[in-house]
């Protein structure tokens, strides 16, 4: 079983050898999360090894607002997750890598959401696999832009509850 | 000013301008109504109890 923590990304990470085998992907942390960060844009969060200290994924948070309308509509508070990636070597473990590192996310965006509120989690999705992955974790897409997920975050509560 | 802007990528958000989501009203009402069993990711909610117990 893997044992990891979550962590803020600081200066003193070494990022340049954490590979997901997705370059655009790994050319952002390596290159963009630090200076976004920096400005308040977004942050970024490190899945760290408790024993090696090695960074096995990172995930990208930045606030959002869901609406039915940008300019008349209903509107409620979420969070976005930007960016979420992990170690290729964890690939094909068990239990699987990628759903602790989701649990990882889920649990600093209930935190978040505890602190400034917030009734959604928010994801895109690029790529088929990427897809399968939430849909078993049951986001849902959102009618009319599939690619665009959402779930809310009272079902992130039960998760973790 | 509008300090929200829409767009629908987060590559944006990254970019410094934040996205607004937008959701047909129909799903939107269901959002934020009463949650159902059925929402909840429970492969991760056993993930999470198998972990307790481990521990």
């Amino acid at each position: 079983m893997i044992s990891a923590s979550v962590v803020p990304l600081d200066k003193g990470h070494d990022l340049v050898s954490f590979c997901s085998a997705d370059d655009g992907l790994d050319g952002w942390l390596h290159r963009s999360a630090r200076p976004m960060g920096g400005e308040g844009l977004n942050r970024t969060h490190l899945w760290v090894d408790d024993q090696s200290s090695e960074i096995l994924g990172y995930f990208a948070l930045a606030p959002t607002i869901v609406t039915t309308d940008p300019f008349l509509g209903e509107s409620a508070p979420a969070l976005l997750l930007a960016k979420l990636a992990m170690c290729e070597a964890l690939r094909g473990k068990k239990p699987p890598a990628g759903d602790l590192l989701l649990l990882a996310v889920f649990e600093t965006v209930l935190k978040a959401a505890d602190l400034v509120g917030g009734k959604f989690l928010v994801t895109d999705t690029k790529h088929e696999r990427a897809a399968e992955f939430y849909a078993r974790n049951k986001f849902e897409p959102i009618e009319g832009d599939e690619s665009r997920l959402i779930i809310k975050m009272s079902a992130i509560r039960r998760v973790l509850q | 000013m509008s300090f929200w802007k829409k767009s629908s990528s987060p590559e944006v958000a990254a970019k410094g301008t934040q996205p607004v989501v937008v959701v047909p009203p129909s799903q939107f009402d269901r959002l934020m109504g009463p949650d159902r069993p059925s929402e909840v990711p429970s492969a991760l909610r056993d993930l999470v109890l198998k972990q307790r117990a481990a521990s």
